[in-house]
């Protein structure tokens, strides 16, 4: 249960709210590298965070990410025209390169210095992993970028995808760490099957814990037979990553709930496998072929099957193997997540229990270090980029092994921290 | 180095289901050895399903005269609205004071939540 303020806070994410601060210390995937292909080619628009940004590409490769609307009368540098080291706005020509500083003004005076003064908001860019990143806060502290495994990889062993999601940020990343629902909203069956719920042992998991330098790993155990557990392990790791948990050779998937204003989100998919290029499989999978992303528009990036033709859900399916009629994990997930109470849930009339600890954990983890922002202590985990190198797990254990110690069995690093940050 | 066992032990993974007075003063007991973030989270969804007891029992005692019925009710006799209501208040004082990581305080609010519905049976 959240106050009716704990919920604006967490949910809120525009310039000067405390968690659009917090969001601002981090590094945060922005657009695509595929939606900026080619030098001196059309910026992109988009928002985050509640800001109307653009992105381009310039002569020499450099990114820049500027807020959209031209300093000098506001129009869009959407229309902007990329040439020669800068987008040159095309109401009155008025010209600035990735970094914000205004190069030209033609219209001035010839002996003017005006355009030395003139500066847009520019925000520090990153490409990486297929991403480019942005990091909007205090320019005096730019963090280390996370050391994402992916992001260190060849091209062929990752795909990375982006979606727009209806609503806020927060209810996506809490259906995200939400373990309990897998076997509902998720559940498929044979139609020779006689009953369709989800055995005992399955749907009955026990949950845990750990406060870790990345943010919080979230467990779900259930039991197995033959003297064994079965652990589900969700990272999530700062400001609004999970990892989708899944053996140890299994190819890996990021998700990333990212706020394009507070009823609207960028849902970010990567998938990676770290010995080996990504499979056909797979590939379809992670490029929207009904896994962890779904087809969209090229442009707008709005799935197809939306809340606007009922997720293409199929009630005939219903009766016949599938738990909602709606193809796919990742629309199964949207249909839901779009609508509780619409895009932003109020979360002080819910109703929890006590297997809802992996949600209250993220939201007091958030809700902690956005309100010590406030009183000016920085979060200390944009300092361990080494600690964002991390992949997830899903196994059999042994009753009496430490889960923790499967955790650590499955990551790169062997000395992946699991102590909280100081 | 914990095992599975020891890190999900039944004393810190408790069924909250009911508002008898013996499931909040668990709640009590286990809060004065909640010392770390996790421990409290795990105290705050106690109290998060001992609030959502307390929450539905008040909805459904309103519509009662509708002929709604619940078991949630079950446990406050008629005439007891004002002290559910009240058990809420209470209830939310507890939450709020473990998310300070104030435990010592919230217990000391609980066990009046236990005397109140002890006051009903």
């Amino acid at each position: 249960m959240l106050s009716i303020e704990e919920n604006d806070k967490i949910t809120q994410t525009g310039p000067g709210t405390p968690m659009g601060d917090l969001f601002r210390r981090f590094w945060i995937p922005a657009v695509l590298s595929s939606e900026i292909p080619e030098r001196d080619g059309n910026p992109v628009r988009f928002q985050l965070l509640s800001e109307r940004l653009i992105a381009f590409r310039d002569t020499n490769g450099k990114i820049g990410i500027l807020e959209e609307r031209c300093p000098h009368r506001h129009a869009s540098l959407y229309w902007g025209r990329n040439e020669d080291c800068g987008l040159r706005c095309v109401y009155h020509g008025w010209k600035f390169d990735t970094d914000g500083n205004c190069v030209d003004q033609p219209a001035e005076p010839e002996n003017s210095h005006f355009k030395d003064h003139v500066q847009a908001i520019a925000y520090e860019t990153h490409e990486a992993g297929g991403i480019i990143w942005a990091y909007m806060g205090p320019k005096d502290k730019v963090p280390p970028f996370p050391d994402f495994e992916w992001t260190l990889l060849p091209e062929s062993h990752f795909a990375a995808h982006k979606r727009m999601q209806m609503c806020n940020y927060l209810q996506n990343l809490e259906g995200e760490l939400d373990t309990a629902h897998l076997n509902f909203l998720h559940r498929s069956w044979k139609p020779d099957e006689e009953d369709f719920m989800p055995e005992a042992g399955l749907r009955r998991k026990k949950y845990l814990l750990s406060e870790t330098d990345f943010g919080l790993l979230c467990m779900a155990r259930s039991d197995e037979p033959n003297d064994e557990y079965y652990w589900r392990m969700t990272p999530f790791h700062l400001p609004a990553f999970t990892l989708i948990p899944g053996p140890y050779d299994a190819a890996n998937t990021l998700t990333g709930a990212i706020p394009l204003d507070d009823t609207h989100m960028w849902g970010f998919t990567v998938t990676w496998h770290p010995d080996r290029p990504l499979n056909e499989r797979e590939l379809m999978m992670a490029n929207g072929g009904a896994g962890s992303a779904v087809a969209v528009d090229e442009k707008t990036f709005i799935p197809i099957a939306n809340y606007s033709n009922d997720f293409l859900r199929d009630t005939e399916l219903m009766k016949n193997g599938s738990w909602t009629g709606i193809p796919g994990v990742r629309l199964q997930d949207i249909a839901v997540q779009e609508d509780q109470d619409g895009p932003v849930c109020r979360r002080w009339e819910e109703h929890l229990g006590t297997t809802d600890r992996a949600i209250v954990g993220a939201r007091r983890l958030l809700i902690q270090l956005a309100d010590r922002l406030q009183e000016g202590i920085e979060p200390p985990q944009v300092q361990h980029p080494e600690a964002f190198r991390i992949r997830s797990v899903a196994v059999n254990g042994s009753r009496d092994t430490d889960p923790l110690e499967l955790w650590r069995r499955g990551q790169p690093v062997q000395s992946t921290s699991l102590s909280p940050a100081s | 180095m914990p095992t599975a066992d020891d890190l999900l032990s039944d004393e810190d993974d408790p069924i909250v289901d009911d508002l008898l007075p013996e499931t909040i003063e668990g709640v009590a007991a286990r809060l004065l050895v909640s010392d770390s973030f996790e421990k409290l989270v795990y105290r705050e969804c106690e109290l998060d399903a001992l609030w959502t007891l307390a929450d539905i029992a008040i909805e459904m005692t309103a519509l009662r005269e509708t002929g709604h019925r619940i078991k949630a009710w079950q446990v406050v006799p008629e005439g007891s609205e004002t002290s559910l209501v009240k058990l809420r208040s209470l209830l939310e004082r507890a939450h709020d004071l473990t998310v300070s990581a104030q435990p010592i305080q919230a217990a000391e609010v609980l066990h009046e939540a236990a005397r109140l519905c002890a006051s009903w049976s």
